[in-house]
Formats: structure tokens, C-alpha cells, sequence
């Protein structure tokens, strides 16, 4: 194929950080959790315990997959790691798809390679490649962290394959994704909804204990069961046979398509502009209306579906002898926090698309008028604190819903709202720090997911990571409390409030006094 | 009062020194040209004209209010086409006129947009991702031209245009000068310049090298002047304004060509005439000369002027 080599070459040298980057965190996941898991669970003892009382608290079967062999260390691992690697590997794989091929014809560079000698396919074989290196680094560095850590040999080579070939098999979709809409960012909500649509069904099946593992990418992972004495082979062939289907069809499309175009041709427009649409605030509205529509379906979903579990899980801990309100009340607590985080990474990348309009030059070009920076910031961080609010709502109103219906108690209705809503003002604190971050400049907005990350670890991992205090408290989400389990910690939501209210003032006096990017 | 009145301005981006203490100043009801080569800081000076960008030092004035600190007040009577047109993605051409038209303040005139639809030839139903350049092009000249405005900014308006196009364009500039409007156009397209034009400015380095009408910039530039006579011209070389002097003994006579400034024309042409030529061109300056000797970087800002 003419020109892959260089190809490759180019896209390596575009974006290594990408590349080395999401391989580094996967691996430092492993690292961590196997590193603590060997400590807290070094006596056969110990672990016979934890696979004893796992099969009476599967309180999260439906959060991390399941779990086989937890009566060894690498069982136990795996089953623990379902939590992180269910969500995060093939969000990496369907990012470096289509990062490396759509989101590289969307900003016309392609235009450039492909007027040299190169093949048809072989853009986007090459970019696909760099997302396949990825996988492939994550599995290198994951084995080595293993078996550097006693962790049996062939377990660890199969565990640390299983997650690249898992990336691997959303880095397909992905591309087939990429190569159908016309634009990155279609793609990319596409193809987060696909991993929802994914993860979900996983999780209801998991919950249910139901016999559909073959029918779901998302079951694989686990059902490898890399430390069994003999692990089935089947998953690698599902997984396997999917990516090379998913790649093949994905050339396909690709050399039958034009360059810059998708499958479906774009829609003419309206000649004029509706007459509602004249103020920044109403431009901006309807410029994200419909990632925030997808932001409120997908997680209105997921809300719903975890709620909806909480009668199952709730059962299953009464075998272990809690009681239904504390193990409500204790599932609840896990349950809107991830809404809260939801909410925190939808106005997260809002911020970024914001920070995006302002580098494409378009906020400079419509700030030519006699719109005042103010205005315009003012009504930016409304746009992504609105929301925010509007998605807690939704979701909390989602998880009752569910809760109720799981039950068919309409007594739970208010429980999930309530507890949502009570971790408001740590989303918007989040949201602001996101907002502070762009005031200071652009590209600095993708700093703010370390709070979601961190977030996601401590909600999820604290106890098991051995994550002390201090590092605990850096999630503002943990300031709040464990809510409804815990008590709402008033004093803290007060000042949080506060805090994001002096932060977004300044994050008005910051813009009002720096260069504007472009324009 | 000037539309527009620059002093000494001066940025600085990391490393570039992108405005050097440039000075500019345009009157109203002028168009007027401005000029020089990529990376002169011709965009970064409009952008610092609407308050964009941050000034180190130097003061930007629009009809008489400050460019940073009375932004919103100078940006009511002004409207602009930036160079490289970023327009929203997912929204039809006809509603980025319409948005921007109602950011400026109130509604477009409705006949005066459709009429600059039909002139600049524009299908305002088309998506924006779907614009070529020009057509993008198209969309914030039509914005623009829909506003009623005292003063238009238009960093490289044509750029991507067709022909038949750039002199629609041509033709509403014209119109807004007779309109009393200002306008100050950047641009590479001579042509343009020359028709459009009552003074231009030209800059290089993040300063400003000339500024004056273009009859006042060809008197800077020098005058080609060859001859033929029987004997070589005597004197030439003593006179002042008189460079590149070349003298060849030929068959039929001495070929000598200079180069001269229009102060010491009339001199140096009346030493020729007195040598008794057989034949004598006297070639004024292109404006194509003109712009290479006022942009070539190599060539000293001093270079061309009178002694």
C-alpha cells in the first residue's frame, strides 16, 4: 500500500503523547490495583473470604462485570479492575480511531497527505495502526507490570491481552463509526453511544445472571478468564473475528466514499436564520443543543438502567444479612455520584467546545460586534451550569424512576432526586474550575477530567487502592458525603457554592483582560 | 477627528515581535489600502483595532474612543470580514448572516441582504461545512455589506474569490465611498488596491514603512531612463538622485541606462537631452516595482527616499 509507512510515520509523530499516553494510565491502573491487591490479599485466606462473601454482596455485578477464579490474585484483580477497564479501555479505543482518522479529514489535513503518492486506504490504515499501537502498548506495559508484580505468568499475558484485544475491538467500531459520519464530533457521539448501548446490556445481564455473555463485546473481558486452570478460547475469537469484521468494513467504506464526506449527504438548510435566534446566549443554546440532548438521553439511560438494578443488588445483599434501606441507601450513594459525575464531564467537554469556538476563530469574529466579552463569557458559563443542573435533575428523576420501577414501590420516588441534587454544588465546582481553566487559556480546559478521573477513582476504588485522607479530599465530590448513606454535609455544599460563585467571577475579570486566541 | 488613528503600537507573541511601533492613521470617508507581505502584522494590527488582542504599548483609537477599553462603543459603528472566515459548523449560510447581522444590533435590512445574496451569486441554504473558501468568503462579505456602518474593516476580503466577484466586491466598496462610509481594506491584489484606493499604508516588520495616495509612493519610487547618443553623457555621475548608472560602448552609440528620483529627473534627463540622443525612454515606476521595493525585506526601509 503505497505511502503507509509514511503515514504511519507522520501520525506517530503527530500525536505520540496520545499514542504512549492512554497506554501509561491503562498500565498505571493495573499497576496500583494489583500492586494493593497483592498486599491486601497475600494469605489464600484472605482471599477465600473475599470470593465467599463476593458471591453473597455482588453489589456491583452490574458496575464491574463478572467476576471468576476470585479466589486467586489475579481473579480477584480482574474482577476488581471491571469497574475502570469496562468504561475506560474502549473509550480509548473509540477515541483513537476516530482521532487518528475522521477528526484528521475533518480539519483538512488529509487533503494534503492524499495529494502525494499515496494509496486510497492507506490514511486511514495508518491511522488506524497508531490507535492499534496503543492497544498493543497497553498490553506490553500491562504484562510486564504483572509478572513483575508475582502475578502468574500465563494469567498475566492473558489478562494484559484480553484488555488490548478489548480496546482493539473498539477501536474497529470506532473506525467504522469514523468512516461513516461526514464530522469528528457525530462520530464521536455515535460512538459513545454505542458503548453506552454496550454497557448497559452488560449490565443488565451481568445483574440478572443471565446466560447472553456471547451476544456482547462488553462481556468478553471477563468471560477470557485469563487465572482459570483452563482458560476458553472462544472470547479470543469473538474478539478477534469482531475487529477484523468491524476494520474490514470499515475499508470498505472507506474506499467507496469521497474524501471529506460520510454516508448519509448533507441536509440543505433554512435561508434564514430563526427569529428567536439573536442573542449569544440563544446562538450558544443552539449550538450544543444537540450534544446536550445526546448528554441527557445517554445518561438519562444509564441512570435509569443502575436504578432499575438497585432491587436486584438489593436482594442479593439481603442474603448477606443488610438490611433493603441500608443496602438502598448504600447502592444509592454509588449510584449519584456517578450522575454527579456524569454531570461534571458533560460540562466539561461543553467548556471545551466553548474554548474550541473561541481557537476556530468564530468567537472573535462574532465578538466584532457590539457583544461585550462579558456577555458573551456571561453567557457561556451559564450555558454549561445550566445544564449541569438540568442533567442532575434528569438523571436523579432517571435513577428514582428506576428504583421504583425496580421495586414497583412508588415510595422511592424522591430518594434518588434528593441525593443527586445533593452533589450540585460539587459539580459546579467542577464546572467553574473548567471554566477558570479556559479564562486562562484554551487548551487549558482538558485539565479539569482530573477531577472527573479522580473522581471516578475515589467514588469507585478508594478503599480498595488504599487511597489515604488527604488524596481522597481532592475530589470535591468526596466533600459532600456519601449521600443518602451518609449525612449531606452542609457546611461543605455552602462553601463549595461559594467557591464556585468567586471562581466564576474571576474567570469573567481573567477573559476581560487576555488576548482572545483567534480571530 | 480620524476613523481610525494608531500610535506606535507595538505586541509581542512569545518570540515575534508582531507590531514593531506601527502608526496608522485613516480618514473618514477614505478607502484605505493596507498593505505588506505575510507576517507584516497587517491582521494583527485590525485585530488589535477591535480590541482583540492586548496592545504592550501605543495607543488605537476608532472614532476617537479607545480600541480595548471602549470596545462595545467603537465596535456599534463598525463591521468586519475577518481573513480567514470561521463560520459555525451544522448552520446554514443564510443564518451566519442573519446572526451576525443580529449581533451587530437589530435586523438586517431584508432587501439589502437579498440583493447582496443575488450579487455575490450565494446559495445561503447550504450548510457551512459544505462552503468552499470563497463561499464562506461570500457569507461574511454579504454580513458585512448587510450592516449599515460607518466604518468596514475587511482584512483580505477577496482572497478566494472568482474574478467576477472581485469586482462585485469592487463595485460595493465604491459604493459605500460614495456613501461617505470608511473603509479599510487589507489586501494583496494590487489591481484592487489601485481601483479602489485613495491612500494605502504599507507595512513591514510590525511597522510602517509608507503612507501616503499612490501618485505621492510612485514620487518615492525611481524612474528607469535609457538613451543612445553618440558620445557618453557627461556629468551623470556627479548628480545626486542618479543610481545604478551603466554606460556601453555599442555599434550604434552608447547605450546608457540609469535610474533616478523624481527630484533630480529634470536634471539628469536635460543632461541626456544636451548629449543629443538618438533615442530616449523615460519609464516611470510600476506599481508592481513600487510594492516589491516597499516589501522585500532585504531592501532598507530608507532605500528610494530622497536624500
Amino acid at each position: 500500500m503505497t505511502g503507509y509507512w509514511r503515514l504511519v510515520a507522520v501520525s506517530l509523530r503527530t500525536a505520540p503523547a496520545q499514542i504512549l499516553g492512554w497506554a501509561v494510565a491503562v498500565c498505571a491502573l493495573v499497576t496500583t490495583s494489583a500492586s494493593s491487591i497483592s498486599n491486601n490479599y497475600a494469605e489464600q485466606a484472605e482471599r477465600d473470604a473475599y470470593a465467599a462473601t463476593y458471591v453473597g454482596t455482588q453489589s456491583s455485578a452490574a458496575l464491574q462485570g463478572r467476576g471468576y477464579n476470585l479466589d486467586t490474585l489475579g481473579g480477584i484483580l480482574a474482577n476488581e479492575l471491571g469497574y475502570l477497564t469496562l468504561i475506560i479501555v474502549p473509550l480509548i479505543g473509540l477515541h483513537l480511531a476516530i482521532r487518528f482518522t475522521r477528526s484528521v479529514e475533518d480539519t483538512g489535513r488529509l487533503d494534503i497527505l492524499t495529494a502525494g503518492p499515496v494509496h486510497r486506504l492507506a490514511p486511514a490504515t495508518a491511522g488506524l495502526t497508531a490507535a492499534a499501537l496503543t492497544a498493543a502498548l497497553t498490553s506490553t506495559l500491562s504484562a510486564a507490570a504483572l509478572i513483575t508484580l508475582d502475578y502468574p505468568v500465563p494469567g498475566s499475558l492473558l489478562y494484559a491481552g484480553g484488555l488490548g484485544a478489548f480496546m482493539l475491538v473498539f477501536t474497529g467500531v470506532g473506525a467504522l463509526v469514523a468512516q461513516c459520519c461526514r464530522d469528528a464530533r457525530t462520530s464521536y457521539v455515535l460512538a459513545i453511544a454505542c458503548w453506552m448501548v454496550s454497557y448497559l446490556a452488560r449490565a443488565v445481564v451481568d445483574a440478572r445472571g443471565a446466560d447472553l455473555t456471547w451476544l456482547n463485546p462488553q462481556s468478553w473481558l471477563a468471560e477470557i478468564r485469563p487465572f482459570a486452570d483452563q482458560p476458553p478460547l472462544w472470547p479470543w475469537l469473538a474478539m478477534a473475528s469482531t475487529a477484523a469484521v468491524t476494520f474490514l468494513i470499515a475499508g470498505v467504506v472507506a474506499a467507496h466514499r469521497d474524501q471529506g464526506a460520510g454516508l448519509i449527504p448533507p441536509r440543505p438548510g433554512p435561508a434564514q436564520a430563526p427569529s428567536w435566534m439573536r442573542t449569544p446566549l440563544r446562538l450558544l443554546t443552539r449550538l450544543s443543543l444537540g450534544v446536550c440532548l445526546g448528554w441527557v438521553i445517554g445518561t438519562s439511560l444509564f441512570a435509569f438502567s443502575f436504578g432499575y438494578l438497585t432491587e436486584q443488588i438489593s436482594v442479593l445483599n439481603a442474603l448477606a444479612g443488610f438490611t433493603q434501606d441500608d443496602s438502598v441507601d448504600a447502592t444509592l450513594s454509588l449510584f449519584v455520584q456517578m450522575n454527579a459525575l456524569l454531570a461534571a464531564a458533560a460540562s466539561i467537554q461543553l467548556s471545551q467546545w466553548l474554548a474550541a469556538e473561541e481557537t476556530a476563530g468564530r468567537v472573535g469574529y462574532a465578538l466584532a460586534s457590539p457583544v461585550s466579552r462579558r456577555r458573551w463569557w456571561g453567557a457561556g458559563t451559564w450555558l454549561v451550569t445550566s445544564w449541569s443542573l438540568i442533567l442532575l435533575i434528569c438523571t436523579g428523576v432517571c435513577t428514582s424512576l428506576g428504583v421504583a420501577a425496580g421495586f414497583g414501590d412508588l415510595g422511592y420516588l424522591d430518594d434518588g432526586v434528593a441525593a443527586t441534587l445533593a452533589y450540585l454544588p460539587a459539580v459546579w465546582l467542577i464546572t467553574v474550575a473548567a471554566v477558570v481553566l479556559q479564562s486562562v487559556t484554551p487548551r487549558a480546559v482538558a485539565v479539569a477530567w482530573l477531577f472527573v478521573g479522580w473522581g471516578i477513582v475515589v467514588c469507585l476504588r478508594a478503599d480498595m487502592l488504599d487511597v489515604p485522607e488527604w488524596a481522597r479530599r481532592l475530589s470535591p465530590l468526596y466533600w459532600v458525603g456519601a449521600v443518602p448513606r451518609d449525612d449531606w454535609d452542609r457546611p461543605a455544599a455552602l462553601a463549595m457554592t461559594a467557591g464556585a460563585l468567586v471562581l466564576a467571577a474571576a474567570a469573567v475579570v481573567a477573559f476581560q483582560r487576555r488576548d482572545l486566541r483567534a480571530g | 477627528m480620524h476613523a481610525i488613528e494608531a500610535e506606535a503600537l507595538c505586541k509581542r507573541f512569545g518570540r515575534t515581535q508582531a507590531l514593531d511601533g506601527l502608526d496608522l492613521a485613516v480618514r473618514q470617508g477614505e478607502v484605505h489600502g493596507f498593505l505588506g507581505p505575510n507576517g507584516a502584522g497587517k491582521s494583527t494590527t485590525i485585530r488589535a483595532l477591535l480590541g482583540q488582542i492586548r496592545l504592550d504599548s501605543g495607543q488605537a483609537t476608532i472614532f476617537g474612543l479607545n480600541c480595548w477599553k471602549q470596545s462595545v462603543q467603537a465596535h456599534r459603528r463598525l463591521t468586519y470580514v475577518p481573513g480567514d472566515v470561521a463560520l459555525w459548523p451544522g448552520l446554514s449560510g443564510g443564518s451566519c448572516i442573519d446572526i451576525l447581522g443580529r449581533l451587530q444590533g437589530g435586523n438586517l435590512d431584508p432587501k439589502r441582504r437579498a440583493d447582496l445574496i443575488e450579487r455575490f451569486e450565494l446559495d445561503p441554504t447550504k450548510r457551512t461545512r459544505t462552503y468552499s473558501k470563497g463561499n464562506r468568503q461570500k457569507v461574511a462579505l454579504v454580513a458585512a455589506l448587510s450592516v449599515d456602518a460607518d466604518l468596514y474593516l475587511f482584512d483580505e476580503p477577496t482572497s478566494g474569490l472568482d474574478p467576477l466577484m472581485e469586482h462585485v466586491f469592487q463595485q460595493c466598496v465604491r459604493e459605500l465611498k460614495a456613501d461617505g462610509r470608511t473603509v479599510l481594506l487589507s489586501s494583496h491584489i494590487l489591481s484592487e488596491v489601485e481601483a479602489l484606493c485613495d491612500r494605502v499604508s504599507i507595512v513591514r516588520g510590525g511597522r510602517m514603512v509608507r503612507e501616503g495616495t499612490l501618485a505621492d509612493l510612485r514620487s518615492h519610487t525611481l524612474t528607469t531612463v535609457t538613451a543612445i547618443t553618440g558620445s557618453p553623457v557627461p556629468r551623470l555621475a556627479g548628480l545626486d538622485g542618479v543610481v545604478d548608472l551603466t554606460a556601453e560602448q555599442q555599434p550604434d552609440g552608447v547605450h546608457t541606462r540609469f535610474r533616478v528620483d523624481h527630484t533630480d529627473l529634470a536634471s539628469a534627463v536635460g543632461q541626456v537631452a544636451a548629449a543629443d540622443p538618438t533615442a530616449l525612454t523615460v519609464e516611470p515606476p510600476s506599481l508592481d516595482e513600487l510594492f516589491l521595493t516597499n516589501f522585500r525585506a532585504d531592501t532598507p526601509v530608507s532605500q528610494g527616499t530622497p536624500a
